[in-house]
C-alpha cells in the first residue's frame, strides 16, 4: 500500500496578506505506485500560476496514461516529450484567450517523483528538492536546487534551453518514501546541501501514520504557521509518496 | 503542529553590501555628525531583523585623507556589526574607492563560490557630498556602470544636496540620488530596509525596495 498527498500553501506580502499562489502540487496513485509532482511559478512573470496549475495537471493525465518506464531512457523520453507538449499548450492558451503571452511569462519549475514496483524516477528543473528515503527514514538520494549565479535565479520549463537544465534520475535500491518541496520549504528540510533529519524524519513519521486527510490538514497548518512564514514569506509546497 | 518536528531556517544565503562613506574634508562638521548616528540606526535595525541580521554582510569603506581608501569594517554578518566612527579629513577619491569595492566584492563573491554558499547580487552604496578628486575616477565609473550591465552589481550612488550629481550620476546607468538635510538616520533606515528586502528575495522576482522619505531625484 503506498500512501501519498500535497499541499500548496501561498506565501504572504509585506502586510502578512496571503498573496496569489503561484506553486501548483498534486500526488495520484498508479498502477503499482504513485507519482508526486510539484510545479513553482515565477514571481516575477505575469501567468506563472497557469503555467505550473497546467503543468502539474498535464503530468498527471498524461503520465499516467502512458506504460510504466522500464528504463532510465524510457523515462527521460517520457518526460521530454511531456515537457514538448506542455509548451505547446501554454503557446495555444496564450492564442486561445489573447493573452499575448510569450511561453516565459508562464515561467514554472519541475519536480516530479514517480515509483511503480521497485522503479524509482524523478525529473527535476530548477529549485525546490527532491529527497528519497530508506524505511528507517534515512536519506538515500537528494536531487538539490538549481541556482543560477545568484540565490533568487533559477531555470523553468518554459525557457528556451530547458533541456540543458532537464535532470533526470533512476533511483536504485530499496526506496521507501519520497518528499519533493518547493523552495519555499527547503530552508526547513536541507541544511547546505544535506537532509535536516530533525524536519525529515517526524514529518515522515506523521505522514506515515496519518490519515491522508488528516495529514493534510496538520501539514498545512504547520507550513501556514507564524514560524514557518517568518523563515519564508514564499509560496510553500510539499508532496509525498510513502510506503506502508 | 506535526508532533516533535523542528522548524528552523538552514538557509545559508548571504546578500553582499558594501557601503563606501565620504570622509573628505567638506564632510567636517554636522555631516560626519550625522553620517556616525546613522551608521548606529543601521547597526541597530539590522540586528533587529531576525532574517537581515543572518544573510546581510557589510563591507565598509572610506575615502579621504590623501587619496587613501580605508577599510572600516571588513566583511562582517550583520548581526556582528559594530558602527565605525568616521573622520572626516582629506580629498575624495572616489574613483579609487569605487574600483577597491568592486574588487572586494569579486573576492567575496569567490569565497561564497569556495565555501558552497549561495548569495544575491551584490549591492553597492556610494555615500558623498562632494567631487572626486582622482584623475581616473571616470575609468572606474565606466566599470562600475559595465558591471551594473552585465548584472554583477546593483549601484546605489547618493549625494547630499552639496554633491556634484553631474560626475555622481555617472556610477550607475540608474542615476543619482540627492540625501535631503543630511538625514542619514533615514537614509540607513531605508537602507537597512532595502538590503532586509534583498536578502529575502524571492527566486524568479526582483527586490521590492521601500519608498524613500529622505530625498529625491536630483535636478
Amino acid at each position: 500500500m503506498i500512501k501519498y498527498g500535497a499541499v500548496s500553501i501561498a506565501g504572504v506580502n509585506i502586510s502578512g496578506a496571503p498573496k496569489l499562489n503561484q506553486d501548483a502540487a498534486s500526488s495520484i496513485t498508479l498502477a503499482n505506485g504513485a507519482i508526486a509532482i510539484i510545479s513553482d511559478g515565477a514571481g516575477s512573470a505575469a501567468y506563472s500560476n497557469i503555467g505550473s496549475q497546467l503543468i502539474v495537471r498535464q503530468f498527471c493525465k498524461s503520465y499516467a496514461r502512458r506504460n510504466i518506464p522500464l528504463s532510465l531512457k524510457e523515462f527521460d523520453d517520457v518526460v521530454r516529450s511531456i515537457i514538448e507538449k506542455i509548451r505547446q499548450q501554454l503557446v495555444r492558451l496564450s492564442k486561445m484567450y489573447a493573452l499575448k503571452a510569450k511561453l516565459e511569462d508562464f515561467h514554472a519549475t519541475l519536480l516530479f517523483a514517480a515509483i511503480s514496483g521497485d522503479r524509482c524516477f524523478i525529473a527535476h528543473l530548477g529549485d525546490g528538492a527532491c529527497m528519497l528515503f530508506n524505511q528507517n527514514h534515512e536519506i538515500m538520494s537528494i536531487s538539490l536546487p538549481e541556482n543560477g549565479e545568484y540565490a533568487n535565479q533559477t531555470h523553468f520549463i518554459t525557457e528556451e534551453n530547458w533541456v540543458k537544465h532537464l535532470r533526470c534520475r533512476e533511483i536504485s535500491g530499496n526506496v521507501h518514501s519520497c518528499l519533493i518541496m518547493s523552495d519555499g520549504v527547503t530552508p526547513l528540510a536541507l541544511k547546505g546541501e544535506t537532509n535536516f533529519p530533525q524536519f525529515t524524519t517526524p514529518l515522515l513519521t506523521f505522514l506515515g501514520s496519518s490519515e491522508p486527510a488528516e495529514a493534510v490538514k496538520t501539514l498545512s497548518e504547520t507550513l501556514r504557521s507564524d514560524t514557518v512564514m517568518k523563515i519564508s514569506s514564499d509560496d510553500k509546497s510539499l508532496a509525498w509518496w510513502l510506503r506502508c | 503542529m506535526i508532533p516533535d518536528i523542528v522548524l528552523q531556517d538552514n538557509t545559508n544565503q548571504r546578500l553582499p553590501c558594501v557601503v563606501l562613506l565620504d570622509g573628505s574634508s567638506s564632510m567636517e562638521g554636522s555631516a560626519i555628525e550625522n553620517l556616525n548616528e546613522g551608521l548606529k540606526v543601521l547597526e541597530q535595525q539590522l540586528k533587529e531583523d531576525a532574517i537581515a541580521s543572518l544573510r546581510v554582510q557589510l563591507l565598509l569603506l572610506r575615502i579621504g585623507g590623501h587619496s587613501d581608501v580605508d577599510v572600516l569594517t571588513d566583511w562582517t554578518d550583520a548581526i556582528d556589526f559594530s558602527a565605525p566612527e568616521v573622520i572626516a579629513n582629506g580629498t575624495t577619491p572616489l574613483g579609487a574607492g569605487v574600483k577597491f569595492a568592486l574588487k572586494k566584492l569579486d573576492e567575496q563573491k569567490r569565497n561564497y563560490k569556495n565555501n558552497q554558499i549561495t548569495y544575491n547580487r551584490p549591492w553597492l552604496f556610494i555615500i558623498t557630498d562632494g567631487s572626486p578628486t582622482d584623475v581616473d575616477w571616470r575609468e572606474a565609473a565606466r566599470q562600475a556602470v559595465e558591471q551594473e550591465r552585465k548584472g554583477k552589481v546593483v549601484v546605489f550612488p547618493i549625494g547630499t544636496e552639496d554633491a556634484d550629481f553631474d560626475n555622481l550620476k555617472e556610477f550607475s546607468a540608474r542615476g543619482a540620488l540627492m540625501l535631503k538635510n543630511l538625514d542619514f538616520k533615514e537614509l540607513f533606515v531605508w537602507l537597512s530596509q532595502s538590503v532586509s528586502a534583498g536578502s529575502q528575495t524571492e527566486v524568479g522576482s526582483e527586490t521590492q525596495l521601500p519608498a524613500i522619505s529622505w530625498g529625491a531625484v536630483p535636478s
